[in-house]
């Protein structure tokens, strides 16, 4: 359990010492990395800050993603122009058909959250446009942890079953279980993480489909990939003689 | 003649924001696994509580070995409205490796 990965804790407000204790605890659970998630795109440089010293501090590889919950796809697209290259990870929880179609469909979104509190059905052009642009479907385990009647846990719990259910067996392997904790006390370990998904039949938590995402999307906001299918493997004065610049991979 | 039935202990760090008992404990962990599992669910897992460190916040729970990972999932996805909080640390063989590992935690001072 190298590689564990929490590919959602969120933040609400930036609370620095929140922040803090949520990393030292993560790095307890022996996570490799985690990426801390917020609904407002406006504090990213000053999230950026506090999650580049606390990386130094307890060894974690932490990303920032940004979270649309919105229902308007004008706003969507918006905010999309303006900060896609600040976040390494981009997710849209969808509330409607019509936003659940467009997250699949840009390019732009890496993640789709699922709304346990609310079923969204994914077609199989949906399933399609996510196979294409290799796009990851999520499931947190907060909602579950979040309320205290049983009932309502069950009826959560079988509304992810029936997105499973429903999905391409070949997608199966990207599905990705994340915790989506707002504070210490939701934290998984990642074994739990490995056994939720057993439990929903799913192959794994896909924590190498998350870290590969988040790499991925460093190396094309920091231009190594400045097209999909070519990666810049070396610079001016670093290219040898008779050696190509740009390889594709 | 029928099978020994095998075993495994798991460790667990008990984390509370309120003084816990061996009985409450035990009833909580119960109440856990029968939340997940129903109660035929708890008839296989037979979660049983072993050993109790008060001190260090540290108990071992024994379990039906092939449902260890039922055990694990119903202490993870455990309400976390309740005051109690379990996480489990390490799953042994022994139950003398497990209050050995037990015995080397450090002393919380949050678990009144």
């Amino acid at each position: 359990m190298k590689d564990a990965y929490d590919g959602c804790v969120v933040v609400r407000d930036r609370d620095d010492e929140l922040l803090r204790v949520l990393s030292i605890r993560l790095a307890e659970m022996r996570y490799r990395g985690a990426a801390f998630s917020t609904t407002n795109p406006r504090i990213v440089k000053a999230l950026r800050k506090t999650v580049k010293r606390l990386s130094k501090e307890t060894g974690l590889d932490i990303a920032v993603r940004l979270e649309l919950t919105t229902t308007n796809q004008g706003y969507a697209k918006k905010v999309l122009r303006k900060y896609r290259r600040s976040f390494e990870l981009i997710s849209i929880q969808p509330g409607n058909r019509a936003m659940a179609s467009f997250a699949c469909r840009d390019r732009r979104v890496d993640i789709v959250t699922l709304n346990p509190a609310r079923y969204v059905p994914l077609y199989r052009g949906d399933w399609e446009y996510l196979r294409e642009e290799e796009k990851l479907v999520e499931i947190r385990v907060y909602p579950l942890l979040a309320v205290a009647d049983t009932l309502i846990a069950a009826k959560l719990l079988g509304t992810y079953s029936l997105w499973i259910a429903r999905a391409p067996k070949t997608m199966l392997n990207r599905f990705v279980i994340t915790s989506g904790a707002p504070s210490p006390r939701y934290l998984l370990t990642p074994l739990g993480l490995l056994d939720v998904a057993a439990m929903l039949g799913l192959p794994g938590p896909g924590f190498k489909a998350i870290t590969e995402k988040v790499n991925i999307n460093r190396d094309k906001i920091s231009g190594i990939i400045p097209v999909p299918g070519v990666r810049i493997l070396r610079r001016g004065d670093d290219a040898r003689e008779g050696e190509e610049e740009v390889c594709a991979d | 003649m029928p099978a020994r039935e095998k075993r495994r202990y798991v460790l667990i760090k008990v984390e509370s924001t309120v003084a816990v008992t061996a009985e409450a404990l035990d009833a909580y962990a119960k109440g856990c696994v029968q939340r997940l599992l129903g109660v035929a669910g708890l008839a296989r897992v037979k979660p049983k509580l072993v050993h109790f460190d008060e001190e260090r916040g540290a108990a071992v729970f024994r379990v039906a070995r092939d449902y260890v990972r039922d055990f694990r999932l119903s202490l993870e996805l455990a309400p976390r409205t309740s005051p109690l909080l379990l996480r489990v640390v390490r799953v042994t063989g022994t139950m003398r490796k497990a209050v050995r590992v037990a015995s080397s935690m450090p002393k919380s001072s949050g678990n009144k």
